[in-house]
């Protein structure tokens, strides 16, 4: 048998075998097409179109308005999270702050109360920017990790991220300036060799005590199981409340009340990861009790994904259809791509928009404090995305002024 | 990569922007044609990755990346090919060697021969990561960045990429006329 140093050296090998130089034939049609091609006007955040600002300033002022009512509910004590590990529940070992060479101080502090959008920024650190297109500037770029989905405390004061690095991807929560970022979930020993568990996709509730996440686990760089998990944020301990072999679970999204959590189930042909993607489903999982398994609410055929829980209502918006990046298609070429709004129990199912077969593309719904539905849209498979808004009943549906976004899944700050 | 090429190419510069095609062109090909396992197909995804690149290049929103975000979008390019072509289907022959490495030292023409049908069986997405982390010299955390995928799967495409390599080193050497027509 081919060791694995042996086999290492043979494939590095083998791919240096091949050319390697551009032809002056291909540079003259590139040169030939790009002298033909007009640049498109993208929107720039730090470069803010003074027609796209009253947008963004409602998406930001909508969530601030939505994250105060939340803390209002959580001050009168209405249902507080409650997260009680089951039987069937497992808990990893908890740890406390890691020493990392984040800065002491920041040379851009935010003042309570400043209006911020947090997003990934290419460099592998995080881009903040006000609503109006100023004050950008990078933070955690110094950080052993790259940055991934970085998302507010409810609070708006840190920041929950994913620390990417060559072990795999763990919990990271840092000071909303960039300072004090630590490892909030630990890199198990021997990773990425031996089995190895990794905490992704971080979303806060809104009492500030518990971040849900998921736990994605490989042995030896095969797919194993895929956990929804729960971080306390005081004690740095996370319990696993559900977790499964045959899926991959992805983006869970708190209930308004705490008390339960939605995300997307994704089902593949095969083994999940290694061979292509079959369905997927939206599941909802009872946070307090005994029972964590998702009760899974929409049907497979739907091709649901992506829910974000309403802030403060029982309903819960979904995208159908996933546009799948790598195939640069549809999941399935022959259904529309729509948003649908469901309840939490499963019921109420409602289209939000009724695209046809071949139309547009949508993704990556989320809520505004109007009760609308912010979302990407794409015109097609090959366009650029576009952000919209759009009411619930589906009527009122408004473009950003025809300018491209992309902000991507930048979340305004608290 | 000189920050202001690319930023004068965002203003529109046509010539900036070809400065920076020849700054970067032999490696796309390197790394197209390492995917596609197939000149044509290479060619024609480092010209459309290009043309996409000037088109959208006013989204790029740190110059000094310039790089890795060409190489995402000749990813996506090299994907659109290989499900485009009918042509990625069949067996092509590896083109000879033009790199100054000397391969024969280390592999034998059996080797390269059962190296060349175990790539041709990885999905387009597996290449794409044995590729830029063997090719590249990229750890996994920078072919996940340059490929925009979780750092999870691409070590679960990277180990099922090396173990179907090893298969085909381990299984007999069979006639290469067996593996005519078999789908990539």
């Amino acid at each position: 048998m081919t060791g694995q140093r042996d086999i290492d050296g043979l494939i590095h090998s083998f791919v240096e075998d091949g050319p390697a130089e551009i032809s002056q034939r291909l540079l003259a049609s590139i040169r030939e097409d790009v002298h033909g091609t007009q640049q498109r006007a993208h929107w720039r955040p730090w470069r803010t179109l003074p027609m796209l600002r009253p947008v963004v300033l409602l998406a930001a002022l909508g969530a601030i308005i939505v994250a105060v009512g939340a803390a209002l509910l959580v001050g009168t004590g209405s249902r507080p999270l409650a997260v009680t590990p089951s039987s069937a529940a497992s808990t990893a070992p908890s740890i406390g702050p890691s020493s990392v060479p984040s800065p002491a101080v920041s040379p851009y502090p935010l003042a309570d109360g400043e209006t911020w959008i947090v997003l990934q920024a290419d460099s592998g650190g995080a881009t903040l920017i006000k609503p109006d297109g100023s004050g950008s500037h990078e933070i955690l770029g110094n950080l052993p990790v790259h940055v991934g989905n970085p998302n507010w405390s409810p609070d708006g004061r840190q920041i929950v991220f994913e620390g990417n690095d060559d072990r795999g991807s763990q919990l990271w929560i840092a000071a909303a300036d960039g300072t004090a970022a630590h490892a909030a979930t630990p890199t198990p020993s021997g990773c990425p060799n031996a089995a190895c568990t990794e905490g992704v996709q971080p979303a806060w509730s809104s009492n500030g005590r518990s971040i849900a996440y998921i736990a994605t686990t490989h042995a030896s760089g095969v797919f194993s199981k895929s956990g929804l998990a729960i971080l306390d944020v005081a004690t740095g301990q996370s319990t696993v409340l559900f977790e499964t072999s045959s899926a991959t679970l992805v983006r869970p999204s708190w209930s308004p009340d705490g008390q339960r959590i939605v995300l997307e189930i994704d089902r593949y042909e095969g083994a999940p990861e290694a061979t292509p993607l079959a369905s997927s489903v939206i599941g909802v999982v009872t946070v307090s009790g005994s029972v964590h398994t998702p009760k899974e609410i929409t049907n497979a055929s739907l091709l649901a994904g992506f829910p974000t829980w309403h802030p403060t209502e029982d309903l819960i918006v979904f995208r159908t259809n996933r546009y799948d990046v790598s195939k640069q298609a549809l999941l399935d070429a022959a259904a529309s791509s729509n948003l649908y709004t469901i309840h939490g129990d499963g019921s109420g199912l409602t289209a939000v928009t009724k695209y046809a077969v071949g139309g547009p593309i949508v993704r990556g719904p989320t809520w505004t404090t109007a009760g609308q539905i912010m979302f990407g849209k794409l015109a097609g498979v090959s366009q650029e995305e576009q952000l919209r808004v759009i009411g619930v009943d589906g009527k009122g549906e408004a473009s950003a002024t025809g300018a491209v976004v992309t902000i991507g899944e930048g979340r305004s700050r608290p | 990569m000189d920050r202001r090429l690319v930023e004068q190419a965002q203003r529109g510069d046509e010539d900036a922007f070809e400065a920076l095609v020849r700054a970067t062109g032999d490696r796309c090909i390197g790394i197209a044609y390492r995917i596609l396992r197939d000149l044509d197909l290479a060619e024609d995804a480092v010209q459309s990755a290009y043309v996409s690149a000037w088109r959208e290049l006013r989204s790029l929103r740190e110059p000094d990346r310039f790089e890795p975000w060409l190489h995402r979008t000749l990813t996506r390019a090299c994907y659109e090919e290989a499900r485009r072509s009918r042509r990625f289907a069949a067996n092509i022959r590896a083109l000879p060697v033009e790199s100054s490495y000397a391969p024969e030292d280390v592999l034998s023409v059996v080797d390269r021969d059962q190296l060349d049908r175990g790539i041709r069986r990885l999905s387009v997405e597996q290449r794409a990561v044995l590729v830029f982390h063997h090719y590249l010299g990229l750890t996994l955390a920078e072919v996940a960045d340059r490929l925009d995928i979780p750092i999870g799967t691409a070590k679960s495409r990277l180990h099922h990429a090396t173990n179907a390599m090893r298969a085909a080193l381990d299984a007999d050497a069979r006639p290469a006329i067996e593996s005519q027509g078999r789908p990539a």
